[in-house]
């Protein structure tokens, strides 16, 4: 069985529950193993970088060197994927962090792991045909806003995955799940969540301009692919629609649970608001009924 | 033994810079058969070449080595020299000491080592050197012209009009090219069409050129003067000499509207019967045979049904009944067609950046976001919407369009690293012809820098900013998107060093030239290179900028790099001119550097038959002796047979194995 290295980071710990559990949900379902990196640590995300780019290198470093044991890592976190994958890049060619870290007891081989986002491994598992047949519950009808945020796809030169400017795998794999992806403007814009606490002002109207593309091109809910971005897309909604013009309210979900519903995964580990669920059962009748009419 | 003359040269400080000059040419005297040896400024010179000449007479100098830049810049020179001196051109070797030493080596100690040893091994081979004469090939006095766009256009009527005959070959069913595409032209704004429908139709009347569209070259062969060229005829499934062009066919075919018509850039439809436009030489409409649904159908020829059923007849042959000439043929089969020729010109042109490939821009996806190209043709009053500026989301007249330079150009992430040289002119046309044609309108210009280097065109650009009102703003759009029935632009203003979000209307992406897609294949057809983009590779940039590196094979126009039309149609005309040098000439002199094959030697086994790459191996048998023959005027010299002859019956003249072997011994000997 082909098996990743499987790195959580600490919001699918706290705030992200329902990510962790539907993402090995998710994978238990294509029949690839997850096995979580033996005491992990700390991905260094939005801050070690902006302190010392070689210590930031060093912290993901570490991550990298223990799941090397296991094979290729896995992060679900955006921002998780982006500080790893960086610190592989730098990691390459920079024998000084590669000393330092030696010095610590820990050897990082060059070429010996490959970072890459959960979105990345099931759209691997999708082009290789592990989804065939396994799609029991497909989504059918409902619209799905495919966001992948700022950190998922770019900078294009560490990312090294899908179209930078135009992504599409997510929406794929949507697609595979029976939903129907929505073409829409936002799909890597900003979400401003770095910046809530130093200008909430300007990060809300980000999200703003998010939710309305989503509502305007008809989509019932958004599907993410990172926890920070969940959280800011989620969180202030009704405030939103009283003081800062949001059209009106739309499901945030994680990917993962739409395409673990789709394959019929344990509804527990998927932890699907009641809501959502109503919602796709509800589309899923309107296409049975479709059908039936024609 | 030989009486070696050994010239150093300096190349100014090219040479002498890094090569201890002096040095080595005291100390080529000592190499065994050099019995003088000196050094120079400049070899080249008038003043140098007389110093070997005279050098080689008063020294009873036999074979000469000249240690100077590549022997491809002046080979050919000295060959001269030592000529005049009374010395066969071929007793010549020349030490490359700057492409190969100077050039190349930092340090100046090994550099001189290696100039050295480079003399040697020169000393060496012209020591084993033959007298070789060049043998005589006829001329064919005519021109295979491939591509009918301006360039080819151009090149085809002046070589035609000098007297000589010409084969054009076109691709598609029409000539005109891109040209035949734009409304009005930069920086005159006089009508495309006006200025190029005569010359097409000059190109078809013309008693000395014979025109095949919807033709492709599949094979080249042979040489200067003689190249043998296989030409594919496409069916066209009508009878060209019997059709009429009253078009009563096109306009009946079911599926007129169904095809995206390739002219049109796809924003129109044809028919599987159809011309590209209205214009179209010749006006002889051809078949699609991927759409057609009678050629689709298939064979009831073919078909065995049960006794007493009926067999399926073939689908629609509409054209057919209502032509009236009866000159649709479905029987029609491609026709290969072998030919002559003296001289290859090179008119392939160019193609555009896919939009696709810029997802901020929507991809493609954006009905709003069109290309330069799309608003050539809907401008044209011939073109999908008649002349109106219309935005293909909905038909109305846009309020507020926004132009965008360099989509693909000058973009290394995404497209080309080079800049494509026509779009900052043709987006300044097409912003006077929005507000022209639409005065009310706002237009917006996004660009990077504007290149406007030629005669009339920075003018240009300021009459769109000053008279016509184009607002230019210096900046890249970063992204575009649909919302509430107009597009959002969301883009970065850096000369007030702010960012910018607007609306517009309409948007129109000033897409970047490329090499049409398939240039390398031609090019390896006709045994020529490209650069790094497919654009055909001249031979000097400077002083030699229509000739490429295969001797008779010539290229103007856009295939060589993206260019406007006064560049293309003045490369066009230094193509003919140089044609007609060449045809000049009754007679040309071959090169003698080719194979030999010694028929006591060879074996017959047949190795170099199957090696050679021109094909000018045979068999033959004389006497009962089986032995390979080479045929010396299409043997280009390459040396393949003689590597893989095992018994060393091969050998190339002037680089013969024991030249090559005494080369590596005197290297290595003194
Ligand atoms: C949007 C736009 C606007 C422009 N506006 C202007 C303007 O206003 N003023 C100006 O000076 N220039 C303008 N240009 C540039 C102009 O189009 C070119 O300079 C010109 O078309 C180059 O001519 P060409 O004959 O070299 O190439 P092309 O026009 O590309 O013609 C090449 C021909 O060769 C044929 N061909 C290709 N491959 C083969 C093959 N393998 N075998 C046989 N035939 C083949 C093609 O079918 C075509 O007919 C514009 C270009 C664009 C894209
Ligand atoms: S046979 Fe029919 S489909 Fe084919 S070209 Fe003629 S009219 Fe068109
Ligand atoms: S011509 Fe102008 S628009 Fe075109 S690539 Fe060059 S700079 Fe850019």
């Amino acid at each position: 069985m082909q098996t990743y290295a499987y790195f959580p980071g600490c919001s699918l710990e706290t705030s992200a529950k329902e990510y962790d559990t539907s993402t090995r949900a998710v994978f238990d379902k294509l029949g690839i193993g997850l096995k979580e990196v033996p005491d992990w640590s700390c991905c260094g995300s939005s801050q070690a970088h902006k302190v010392d780019r070689d210590m930031a290198a060093a912290i993901a470093g570490r991550n990298l060197v223990l799941a090397s044991e296991i094979g290729d890592i896995v992060a679900p976190c955006a921002s998780c994927f982006m500080s790893l994958k960086e610190a592989a890049v730098e990691l390459e060619h920079d024998s000084e962090i590669r000393d330092t870290l030696k010095e610590n007891g820990l050897e990082y081989l060059p070429g010996s792991v490959r970072v890459i986002s959960t979105v990345e491994a099931a759209h691997n598992a999708l082009e290789k045909g592990m989804f065939e047949g396994k799609i029991t519950k497909p989504l059918k009808n409902l619209k799905v806003a495919s966001y992948y945020g700022c950190l998922l796809v770019r900078p294009p030169k560490i990312a090294q995955f899908d179209d930078v400017e135009n992504p599409m795998s997510m929406d794929r794999l949507m697609e595979a799940a029976g939903a129907t992806p929505v073409k829409w403007s936002h799909k890597t814009e900003c979400c401003g969540n770095a910046y809530i606490m130093v200008d909430k002002d300007m990060t809300l109207n980000l999200v703003r301009n998010i939710l309305n593309a989503a509502v305007s091109a008809g989509a019932d809910v958004v599907a993410a692919a990172c926890p920070l971005c969940h959280m800011n897309l989620v969180m202030r909604q009704p405030y939103m629609m009283q003081k800062y013009g949001l059209k009106s309210e739309i499901p945030i979900v994680y990917f993962s649970q739409l395409l673990g519903t789709a394959l019929n995964a344990d509804e527990q580990d998927l932890d699907i608001d009641g809501e959502v669920m109503r919602l796709i059962n509800k589309r899923r009748q309107e296409a049975n009924e479709v059908k039936e009419v024609g | 033994m030989s009486r070696v003359g050994v010239f150093i040269c300096h190349c100014g400080a090219n040479i002498a810079g890094k090569v201890d000059v002096a040095k080595v040419s005291d100390d080529a005297i000592n190499i065994p058969g050099v019995v003088y040896s000196s050094h120079q400024k400049y070899s080249c010179s008038e003043a140098g070449q007389k110093v070997i000449i005279d050098a080689i007479k008063e020294n009873h100098i036999d074979k000469v080595v000249i240690g100077s830049c590549s022997p491809k810049m002046h080979e050919n020179t000295f060959r001269k020299t030592i000529e005049q001196a009374g010395l066969n051109p071929y007793m010549l070797e020349i030490a490359n000491l700057r492409e190969h030493v100077s050039w190349v080596t930092a340090d100046k100690d090994s550099a001189t080592r290696k100039a050295f040893d480079l003399v040697k091994a020169a000393v060496g081979k012209v020591s084993f050197a033959k007298p070789l004469t060049p043998g005589q090939v006829t001329v064919e006095k005519r021109a295979l012209v491939i591509g009918g766009g301006i360039a080819g256009i151009q090149a085809a009527l002046d070589i035609a009009n000098m007297g000589y005959e010409v084969v054009m070959v076109e691709k598609e069913p029409s000539i005109g090219g891109r040209m035949a595409q734009l409304d009005k032209t930069f920086p005159t704004l006089d009508c495309s069409a006006c200025i190029l429908s005569p010359r097409m139709v000059d190109v078809a009347q013309h008693p000395n050129i014979r025109l095949l569209t919807y033709s492709e070259v599949e094979n080249v062969n042979g040489y200067v003067g003689n190249f043998n060229v296989t030409i594919r005829k496409k069916a066209k499934f009508v009878d060209e000499s019997i059709c009429t062009g009253c078009l009563e066919c096109v306009t009946k075919c079911p599926l007129k509207k169904k095809i995206p018509n390739e002219f049109e850039n796809g924003k129109a439809p044809r028919g599987a019967i159809y011309v590209p436009f209205a214009q179209a030489v010749p006006k002889v409409p051809v078949i699609d045979k991927e759409h057609c649904q009678w050629l689709l159908s298939p064979d009831p020829d073919t078909i065995e049904v049960a006794e007493g059923e009926k067999k399926p007849k073939r689908k629609c042959g509409v054209c057919q009944k209502k032509c009236e000439q009866g000159a649709i043929n479905f029987e029609m089969e491609d026709e290969l067609i072998n030919e002559k020729f003296g001289a290859i010109v090179l008119a392939t042109g160019f193609n555009l950046f896919d939009q696709k490939k810029y997802g901020e821009y929507g991809a493609g996806e954006i009905p709003d976001v069109i290309t330069g190209l799309d608003f050539e043709r809907m401008v044209n009053s011939s073109g999908p919407t008649e002349g109106k500026i219309v935005r293909p989301s909905n038909g109305e007249k846009p309020k507020k369009v926004a132009f965008i330079q360099c989509v693909g150009s000058r973009d290394e992430a995404k497209g080309v690293p080079y800049c494509s040289r026509i779009c900052c002119m043709y987006t300044a046309k097409q912003a006077i012809l929005v507000r022209e044609k639409l005065p009310d309108a706002e237009v917006y210009v996004f660009y990077m820098d504007i290149r406007a280097a030629g005669k009339g065109y920075e003018e240009f650009v300021l009459r769109a900013q000053r008279e016509y009102g184009a607002n230019y703003v210096r900046g890249r759009v970063s992204r575009i998107y649909e919302q509430d029935g107009h597009l959002v632009l969301k883009a970065a203003d850096t000369i007030l060093g702010m960012p910018l979000e607007m609306e517009a209307d309409m948007v129109i992406l000033a897409t970047g030239s490329i090499a049409r897609e398939d240039s390398v294949a031609l090019a390896n057809t006709i045994g020529i290179t490209t650069d790094a983009y497919g654009f055909i590779s001249e031979v000097h940039p400077k002083l030699k900028p229509v000739e490429v590196p295969r001797e008779g094979v010539f290229a103007c126009g856009a295939a060589l790099s993206p260019r406007d039309i006064p560049d293309t149609v003045a490369t066009a005309g230094a193509v003919a001119a140089k044609v007609g040098v060449l045809f000049s000439n009754d007679i040309l002199m071959s090169d003698p550097m080719v194979a030999n094959i010694d028929p006591m030697i060879c074996v017959a086994c047949g190795a170099c038959v199957e090696v050679c790459p021109y094909s000018a191996i045979t068999m033959e048998e004389f006497r009962g002796k089986k032995f390979a023959k080479v045929n010396e005027a299409m043997c280009q010299g390459c040396g393949t047979c003689s590597a893989a002859c095992r018994p060393g019956a091969a050998q190339l003249r002037g680089q013969t194995d024991e030249q090559i072997l005494k080369s590596i011994e005197a290297v290595l000997q003194w």
